[in-house]
């Protein structure tokens, strides 16, 4: 089901990147029934998973790597500023060649992304409204939208809507199970009021809260609109450091992993800890994090990810590079045992 | 099969999908079709005081038309859509709303709209996108109709009308606004003797092109006569079947008043539930007058912003509801379609391919020598227009078929109801036919004979004529023996008209006419009564 439909987007998750790429490759490609998907060919994602012992000793000669300047800035903790810089030493160890380059709307995609997500999802919640209902069955499936645009950043909605059942139309459209919280009301706009308040968890009721007035006459210049100009820039941005490097990193998160909870009641630090990554989902790229190394001192010995991002349908180039990467890491450390004998 | 209402759903045995129940708003009004109340009524003296609507005011008219397109599927889906059929039955995924489901667009409801915006002479955005529109009600599945809003396909166009001479004539031209793609909603059934409502979302989805006019219509006939072009041109354009009755082509007319000679409109006042040109034409004047009467009277502040109901059987417009300060639809662009990009071969396609369009007829036929009342006939209806074309192709004078059909074709076909795709009668006969008597093979007479066995029963000029031995007698030898006849067996008559009784002619012309079976040519036949008549006197 939609969230936010613009930046909607399948993330493959694996525990290697071969068994990403061997994912990504099986669900890409135009799907007839989602207009915003790609029908540019989809090129053989599992010829990049060479086995280790067949590198060359520079496998990643002349690769020109760009280390996003303003994800290393304040406000990052050291741990990850440090363990991302280790990152780049590695890539320059492969051949590479790795140089500092600045995004300066990057800040701005926090703000710019919060506005659009919300406001698309206020609208796609809407259905939402306790009208339609079929008798109960198990939830059988979601219904994802293969997008080869960006294969990073799934966002997975499920944990925020607190509805007891999910709907799936895939499959059997008589076993349909129900969807929208029903109540008993008599005015019409009491059963929109109860149902929704009643059936939807108070995240999504803040969000849906945010988005409608971010869209509300008045408003929606300030807001939506000013947000769709970021967005440009932000894209426009990236095409430009994309053009001199062949692959831009980052962290993916500005800290490592927090607990479960720690944050619950700071809903903004929360929405900060994505700062990295709705930049690239605002550019519609594709991106691949990987795990580089551990933060030791750091909260409690939790990784940290690298987020590696490649050029509008570049997700092989990724891959490739990806692989490498991670089997010459540290001697493959972040490879689980069972999937690098695959690999060999 | 229980249900309980508000909370869940009745079950039909036959059907997947649910009607849901809810109450219904009185607030809201829903297009019913109102063949049943068609009843003539008298003219009320409210709609009396029409004829004395002061001078010193004017009535501003702008017109929101729906046109629901004849496309074979859904604008982003796959369903059918077929006008009554049983509730629920055309739905899927995508038009209920459920969650997962995309929309995908429709090519044919580009096409449709290109075509009409080029028909009515927009300028075409090459570069336009869809919107949602959002409002919560039971018909609308998703909480928002996919419409759009700031880049219509086609804006800036107009509309020429020809009025009839009944209704003062004259050419009027009527700007159009704009034009754009939208979906249509479901329909709620409210339960005649119940508490609740159910949901038919058959219609949920069908594609529509909203018709915006500029505020150039006067009166009620210029805003009939508007809506009625607009049902010709997407009829000619074959875009839609423009069927008021069954709603697909639903008009929204928007009235103010205002004192001649200020340029600030008045509040205005949008009329519903209007469902044929003649109560849209009647409603209108109604909502003037009434207007007029408050202005008039200096209660101007009476008129307030609202929308009202047009009563077919009181024929008054009551108020529906009062607007509550402007609705906030939060449009924004839906990002679940790509942009609407058109190329220039594209349109330049589908502009070759139009039909000649109603105005165009109607200059054609013009120079044709028609008068305007025989124009509006024959162009106002495209399948009369089509016979009338095709027959004229076959050669026959336009005067002469345009008389046929307006005269005894047109009878027939109110006597037995029919249309005259539904007469037997072919272009080519009706040609042969009309060619026959101009080449003197039949009279006129006979002409009407076979015309009406043509209408009825079909088949050819020439085997009826054959058949029942039809050609007209143009032999004066043939002629003279026949009158000769006559003449001998009227002795006293021919003796009265020698004796000066001359009308007596006509006797004589008759009885020859009798004789001949009605095939003797007629100037022949009292040209050479008279010279027999007169010589032996």
């Amino acid at each position: 089901m939609a969230y936010a439909s613009s930046l909607d987007a399948i993330g493959c998750f694996g525990s290697s990147v071969a068994d990403t790429g061997i994912l990504l490759h099986a669900i890409a490609g135009h799907d007839r029934f989602d207009a915003t998907s790609s029908k540019q060919e989809v090129p053989n994602f599992l010829s990049h998973f060479d086995s280790a012992s067949s590198f060359e000793s520079k496998p990643l000669k002349g690769l020109r790597v760009g280390l996003i300047r303003e994800t290393i800035e304040d406000g990052v903790e050291a741990g990850v500023v440090s363990t991302i810089r280790a990152a780049a030493s590695h890539f320059e160890e492969l051949g590479c060649t790795v140089n500092e380059v600045s995004l300066p709307p990057f800040s701005l995609g926090l703000p710019a992304y919060y506005i659009l997500a919300l406001s698309e999802s206020s609208s796609n919640l809407s259905r939402y409204d306790g009208i339609r209902s079929v008798a109960d069955s198990p939830c059988i499936l979601l219904s994802l939208r293969p997008n080869i645009h960006t294969t990073q950043h799934c966002f997975i909605l499920c944990a925020l809507f607190s509805l007891t059942n999910h709907f799936a139309w895939l499959g059997s459209i008589s076993s349909i199970s129900r969807y929208g919280n029903q109540v008993y009301a008599e005015e019409l706009g009491s059963l929109y009021g109860d149902s929704r308040a009643k059936g939807l968890g108070s995240e999504v009721k803040m969000r849906i809260l945010m988005g409608t007035y971010a869209l509300s006459a008045g408003y929606y210049d300030a807001y939506y609109k000013r947000a769709q100009q970021v967005r440009t820039i932000i894209r426009n941005s990236f095409k430009e450091a994309l053009d001199q490097y062949d692959i831009l990193i980052s962290p993916a998160a500005p800290s490592a992993a927090y607990k479960i909870g720690e944050k619950k009641n700071d809903p903004l630090a929360m929405y900060a800890g994505d700062i990295m990554t709705v930049n690239v989902n605002l550019a519609g790229l594709p991106a691949l994090v990987l795990p580089c190394g551990f933060i030791e001192n750091g909260t409690a010995g939790l990784p940290v990810g690298l987020q590696m991002i490649g050029a509008a349908f570049h997700e092989g180039e990724l891959l490739r590079v990806g692989h490498i990467f991670e089997q010459t890491l540290e001697n493959g450390r972040f490879v689980p045992p069972i999937v690098a004998d695959s690999v060999e | 099969m229980s249900y309980t209402i508000f909370r869940t759903f009745q079950f039909h045995p036959f059907l997947l999908y649910p009607t849901s129940i809810l109450k219904p708003r009185n607030r809201f009004f829903f297009s019913t079709t109102t063949k049943a109340t068609q009843t003539k009524v008298p003219t009320s003296t409210q709609s009396k005081k029409l004829d004395k609507i002061p001078k010193d005011y004017e009535a501003v008219i702008g017109i929101e038309t729906h046109v629901q397109l004849s496309t074979l599927t859904k604008a982003f889906c796959s369903c059918p859509y077929s006008y009554g059929s049983f509730p629920n039955s055309s739905i899927c995924p995508v038009c209920m709303g459920l969650p997962g489901a995309l929309p995908v667009l429709n090519s044919k409801v580009i096409e449709f709209a290109v075509k009409l915006g080029l028909a009515l002479k927009c300028n075409l955005a090459f570069n336009s996108k869809f919107d949602r529109k959002q409002y919560f009600y039971p018909d609308l599945p998703k909480g928002y109709q996919i419409s759009q809003f700031d880049v219509p396909i086609a804006a800036a166009g107009f509309l020429d009308v020809d009025i009839p001479l009944e209704f003062g004539g004259g050419h009027k031209r009527f700007g159009i606004t704009r034009v754009h793609m939208e979906e249509d909603a479901g329909k709620l059934m409210h339960a005649e003797n119940g508490n609740f409502s159910r949901v038919d979302l058959n219609r949920a989805g069908v594609p529509l092109l909203e018709i915006v006019s500029e505020p150039d219509m006067r009166n009620g006939i210029e805003a009939s006569e508007y809506a009625a072009e607009l049902q010709r041109l997407v009829r000619y354009l074959g875009v839609s079947n423009g069927n008021m009755q069954e709603g697909s082509l639903r008009c929204d007319v928007n009235v103010s008043v205002r004192p001649i000679g200020q340029s600030k409109f008045g509040t205005k006042v949008e009329v519903k539930n209007l469902n044929s040109f003649a109560s849209m034409s009647r409603a209108i004047d109604f909502e003037i007058s009434r207007q007029v009467l408050l202005h008039s009277q200096g209660q101007e502040d009476q008129i307030v912003q609202e929308t009202r109901l047009w009563e077919e059987g009181s024929q008054r417009t009551i108020t529906m509801r009062k607007k509550e300060g402007l609705a906030d639809y939060r449009y924004f662009p839906e990002p679940d379609l790509p942009s609407v990009i058109l190329s220039q071969e594209y349109v330049d396609a589908i502009q070759n391919c139009l039909p000649e369009l109603p105005e165009e007829k109607r200059r054609r036929y013009e120079k044709m020598g028609l008068g305007m009342q025989d124009v509006l006939f024959l162009a106002n209806d495209k399948n009369i227009a089509e016979f009338f074309d095709a027959t004229l192709a076959k050669g026959a004078d336009a005067k002469l078929v345009a008389n046929w059909i307006m005269s005894d074709i047109a009878a027939f076909m109110k006597n037995e109801k029919l249309t005259i795709n539904n007469i037997k009668l072919t272009p080519e006969e009706l040609s042969e036919l009309i060619g026959s008597i101009k080449g003197g093979i039949i009279s006129g007479k006979i002409g009407k004979e076979i015309l009406f066995e043509l209408l009825a029963k079909g088949g050819s000029v020439k085997e009826l004529i054959e058949k029942k031995d039809l050609v007209q007698i143009a032999d004066p030898v043939e002629i003279e023996k026949m009158v000769d006849k006559v003449i001998a067996e009227n002795p006293k008559q021919v003796e009265q008209y020698r004796g000066g009784k001359t009308k007596l002619q006509g006797f004589f012309a008759g009885q020859v006419m009798k004789v001949s079976k009605g095939k003797a040519n007629p100037g022949l036949l009292n040209k050479i009564l008279l010279v027999k008549l007169n010589s032996k006197s």
